[in-house]
């Protein structure tokens, strides 16, 4: 879906972007993560072709979005930050400007617009201006006006920033739905516990560099922690544990001795019963999955 | 129908627009009508002239700029360089749409202005007139457009009152030089390359090959803000288009009606020269200088990347190439055919073009390359260009002056390129200055250019 090779873009003095080269394959929800001042907002743009790179190139859906600009934006969607909406429109005046803009036929414009008012729920208040409108209400509409065209990619720049719980949920249950119509979204958050209810990819950016990109099977297969507290010699577990090739001492102290191991259950019935096997009195133990926030904040030290 | 020019007339209906306005208009017409002692004819066509003009250049331009600023503002712009609306569907969406309450009721006076000339003149000439007038009111409307979209590829932000008063002040140019074309000359006549041109007639093709170059930089203009790549063709086409429609005059001017190749060049050459230093200067500030844009350039030239380095070549650059080609042609065929009496009276001194002369307008061109390059460089300025420029004035103004005024004329070479002869010493000030700013633009691009990892 979005293919990036040696992605440059530079601003007066700065480079922000440092030769970016990644893919993210379609239907997937990949959360771009990163401190500010990363150059999440910047790839964005570079990704909707709002701003010309240096140099490098960035295709969707094959085409290369630099050289076919308009092309390329009948397949993106793109919802800024700091987006604004046509205060003194109603919300049925601005989607049938937004169906027009995007030159959607005339037989499919009905359509297209009962499409974006069922998928966000904004039926009731067609009749409303976007200045009578809560935040909650502005950021549906706000996607209703990147989405109304159907695109195969949505980008969204902090989508969640001031929406209450509630509102943030239901951005959640919108982003898989609109995944499961067949939509690849890039999502950029600081916001790592509600990325982890919708994300199956995670691209770590820093200073201007991808420097992670963690794929579908590694984000839902991630290593499981295991901890166990026992009775027997905590020292030849230890020992036993760090024989076998298919978990890994993480650390251990007085009775606790944290195990990580490949996120498979059956893995880890078979330990355990390989322990009481060997005569180690296990007196409890629990699994802990590692969060996006873990995986981001160890490959952020790493790096 | 264009999605823009709908939304922006129903963002402009509103009831001041649909019910005060035109009761305004009707009012005023009423009132020249009365001052007229009550009768058609002249007068009243005249004073219905220029209020159409007036109000459609002082409203309607301002109408025009908001459709754009009011984008930028409200946060909207993003969403509309992401639609599929092609750049001149939002050109001529945005212009027509936002001036579409202004020009219905502008058309009042334009009826008023038909039936009080109906009995004066021919059908063939009142369409032409209208026609003019119309014309003339949408060279504003693009004039504003241009600015406004100029200032926001410029700037990045929403500016609504520089971008107000700088079209207040073209708008007001923009009056001051059609105000003449409502005095209604039919049988004047203009000569353009020894042919006679009817007055209107002439007038009126003028007008619309300026707004059709207008619309069609608005369209450049736009094309950028939707990510395409303009190349430095146009601009190229409209320096020699520029030159082409001026030597016509100048032409018949010198009086010459059947030379060769070589006597029209001989003539043209010299008034080529001086016409291209303002409209490289005039480049300079069309060019986007960024230091990001510069180092793109740069670094296409030194892969390099024909295409690229042709599509990022700067507007000042072309210019300064044909600058260059017209003075080398000079340097090289001297001549002394600039001695007419029209130079004569401009300049009241030595009027002959000297080698001298053409090199130090060349050298003070660089000068002021360097110098807008050196402000887009340095972080220091929040607008660099109108830095630039101001410093630039300065040293055409108001230094010279004190100069004049404290060590005499002679001095004046420091600042100036004089025609004045004596010697090629002359040269070393503005050498000097040349070099010295050039070392800082080079200074800066170094220090600033983001080193790779």
């Amino acid at each position: 879906m979005i293919q990036i090779k040696n992605l440059v873009f530079e601003y007066p003095g700065k480079r922000v972007l440092h030769n970016i080269s990644f893919t993210i394959a379609p239907q997937t929800i990949c959360a771009l993560v990163g401190p500010n001042g990363a150059g999440k907002t910047t790839l964005l743009r570079c990704i909707s072709s709002l701003h010309h790179p240096f140099s490098g190139t960035v295709h969707v859906n094959g085409i290369n979005v630099h050289h076919q600009p308009r092309e390329c934006h009948k397949h993106i969607a793109y919802l800024t930050d700091f987006f604004g909406l046509y205060e003194k429109l109603t919300i049925q005046q601005s989607l049938q400007y937004m169906v027009q803009a995007y030159g959607i036929k005339k037989s499919h414009q009905k359509e297209a617009i009962e499409w974006v008012l069922h998928r966000l729920d904004l039926n009731q208040h067609i009749k409303k201006k976007a200045s009578e409108l809560s935040r909650g209400l502005r950021q549906r509409l706000g996607i209703a006006y990147a989405i109304i065209h159907k695109p195969s990619l949505i980008l969204l720049d902090e989508p969640a920033s001031g929406l209450d719980p509630e509102a943030r949920r239901s951005l959640s249950e919108l982003l898989l739905d609109l995944k499961n119509d067949g939509m690849t979204i890039v999502v950029s958050s600081h916001i790592l516990a509600e990325l982890e209810e919708y994300s199956d990819e995670m691209l770590i950016i820093r200073e201007g560099q991808i420097i992670e990109q963690k794929h579908p099977q590694q984000l839902h297969d991630k290593e499981i922690s295991i901890t166990i507290k026992t009775d027997s010699d905590p020292q030849a577990i230890v020992s036993y544990i760090q024989q076998r090739p298919d978990c890994h001492l993480f650390s251990s102290a007085n009775e606790e001795i944290v195990i990580t191991l490949p996120g498979n259950n059956t893995l880890i019935s078979e330990l355990l019963n390989d322990l009481t096997r060997q005569d180690f009195k296990i007196i409890e133990y629990y699994k802990t999955k590692k969060s996006m926030h873990d995986i981001y904040m160890q490959t952020v030290n790493q790096g | 129908m264009n999605p823009e020019f709908i939304r922006n007339v129903i963002l402009s209906s509103t009831p001041f627009r649909q019910i005060v306005l035109p009761i305004t208009m009707l009012a005023f017409l009423y009132l020249f009508y009365l001052i007229n002692g009550q009768l058609m004819g002249k007068g009243l066509a005249i004073a219905c002239a220029i209020i159409f003009l007036v109000v459609m250049l002082l409203w309607g331009s301002r109408e025009v700029s908001d459709s754009l600023m009011d984008e930028i503002q409200e946060k909207t712009w993003d969403f509309q360089r992401m639609s599929a609306m092609g750049a001149w569907s939002m050109v001529w969406g945005k212009l027509l749409g936002s001036s579409f309450y202004v020009l219905l009721t502008c058309s009042m006076a334009l009826v008023v202005y038909i039936y009080s000339i109906s009995d004066l003149q021919n059908i063939e000439f009142i369409l032409k007139s209208v026609f003019l007038l119309i014309t003339i009111a949408f060279i504003g409307l693009a004039i504003a457009f241009l600015s406004t979209l100029f200032l926001i590829r410029k700037s990045s932000i929403a500016n609504a009152k520089l971008s107000n008063g700088i079209n207040l002040i073209l708008t007001l140019y923009i009056l001051w030089l059609a105000i003449p074309f409502v005095d209604l000359k039919q049988n004047q006549s203009i000569s353009w390359y020894h042919h006679q041109f009817n007055w209107l007639d002439f007038n009126l093709f003028s007008a619309i090959t300026i707004l059709a170059w207008l619309m069609l930089g608005n369209y450049r203009l736009m094309r950028q803000e939707l990510q395409y790549k303009n190349s430095p063709i146009i601009w190229t086409i409209f320096i020699f288009f520029i030159l082409f429609y001026l030597s016509g005059f100048l032409l018949d001017y010198y009086s010459i009606r059947e030379g060769t190749y070589q006597e029209y060049l001989t003539i043209l050459a010299p008034w080529l020269f001086i016409l291209m230093i303002p409209i490289t200067w005039i480049s300079i500030y069309f060019s986007d200088n960024k230091i990001t844009t510069i180092h793109r350039y740069l670094f296409s030239i030194s892969t390099p990347r024909w295409t690229e380095i042709w599509l990022y070549s700067p507007l000042w650059l072309i210019s300064f190439v044909i600058l260059v080609g017209t003075g080398t042609w000079l340097l090289f065929n001297n001549n002394n055919l600039l001695a007419q009496p029209f130079l004569m009276l401009w300049w009241q001194t030595t009027p002959t073009i000297s080698g001298q002369f053409i090199l130090m307008c060349l050298l003070f061109i660089l000068r002021d390359i360097a110098i807008s390059l050196y402000f887009n460089f340095t972080n220091s300025f929040k607008r660099p260009d109108s830095s630039a420029f101001i410093l630039i004035v300065l040293l055409y103004l108001l230094f010279p002056s004190i100069v004049n005024l404290t060590l005499g004329n002679d001095w004046l070479f420091l600042f100036l390129p004089i025609l004045k002869q004596s010697g090629w010493s002359q040269l070393i000030p503005v050498s000097l200055q040349v070099f010295i700013a050039f070392a800082l633009v080079w200074f800066h691009y170094r220090s600033r250019s983001p080193k790779k990892r």
